[in-house]
């Protein structure tokens, strides 16, 4: 059984939590979460009743697909850093490609959630998505900072106050 | 001709629904089924299920978007849910649904 000792509510809880500090970095929880949620995504890609109707093909890439995610999360990475840019997560390397065929897509570029579906699928063509997709590319963007230089840029805001 | 790039408004939104009710129907189908479904149960949610992809990827021209319908749209061809089960909320409008057996219903609502 687990060493324990009670919480602020009272109930037990585990002491690692208090006494040797959070088990992983932020960053590694970051990408943990992302990991967790690429695999909710697709989670009905590989479901024992197929609703899809997806091939014995498709179902192994996106077998492969998924354990590429998890795979990504047992890397320690050195440079690896929460961010502040719109990607919310961090810098890790998560381009891994979809199974042929498949994409994730959404109404507009910039809407959410993003809709995880065949390429087939999709009902309209949208003259303006490679416009907006240009565009998007080449606005500024907001860059990812260090630790320490956020900090710093922290307390030179603060300083301004 | 051009191939499509872009998913409709009204298939957007079926898609949205679909992968809701496939998330929300996933522990039907669970392997360690963990509601001891019968093996009829268990195919009747199959067919449940796979009814919802159908119409997030079929036929949309007897759809329409209603910003008043569930889902904002009108004319989806909704399947009926297994006999015995029934999305419950705590009242009308509450969130989120919870699916369950109609035998664990506790209370009375007039």
């Amino acid at each position: 059984m687990a060493d324990t000792k009670p919480g602020e509510n009272g109930q037990q809880q585990a002491t690692f939590a208090f006494v040797d500090g959070p088990p992983i970095s932020p960053d590694k929880h970051m990408i943990l979460g992302e990991i967790a949620q690429e695999l909710a995504n697709c989670q009905w890609t590989v479901a024992p009743d197929n609703p899809g109707g997806l091939t014995a093909q498709e179902v192994a890439d996106f077998s492969t697909y998924r354990k590429a995610w998890v795979a990504l999360g047992e890397v320690n990475f050195t440079n690896v850093f929460n961010g502040t840019d719109e990607r919310v997560y961090n810098e890790a390397p998560n381009d891994i490609p979809l199974p042929d065929g498949w994409c994730y897509t959404s109404r507009c570029i910039g809407e959410l959630p993003k809709i995880l579906c065949k390429i087939s699928n999709l009902d309209i063509i949208d003259d303006s998505v490679a416009d907006f997709f240009a565009a998007s590319q080449a606005r500024p963007k907001f860059q990812t900072m260090k630790p320490d230089d956020f900090l710093q840029f922290q307390n030179h805001v603060e300083s301004m106050v | 001709m051009a191939a499509n790039n872009a998913l409709s408004d009204i298939r957007y939104k079926l898609m949205i629904r679909m992968l809701g009710e496939l998330e929300i129907s996933a522990l039907t189908q669970a392997p360690d089924n963990p509601l001891e479904l019968t093996a009829a149960e268990i195919a009747e949610w199959k067919t449940y299920r796979k009814k919802w992809y159908d119409i997030a990827t079929g036929d949309i021209s007897d759809m329409i978007i209603n910003l008043t319908a569930e889902t904002m749209v009108t004319g989806i061809p909704y399947p009926s849910l297994p006999d015995g089960w029934a999305f419950v909320t705590r009242n009308q409008s509450d969130l989120p649904p919870v699916l369950c057996r109609v035998s664990v219903l506790d209370a009375l609502a007039d």
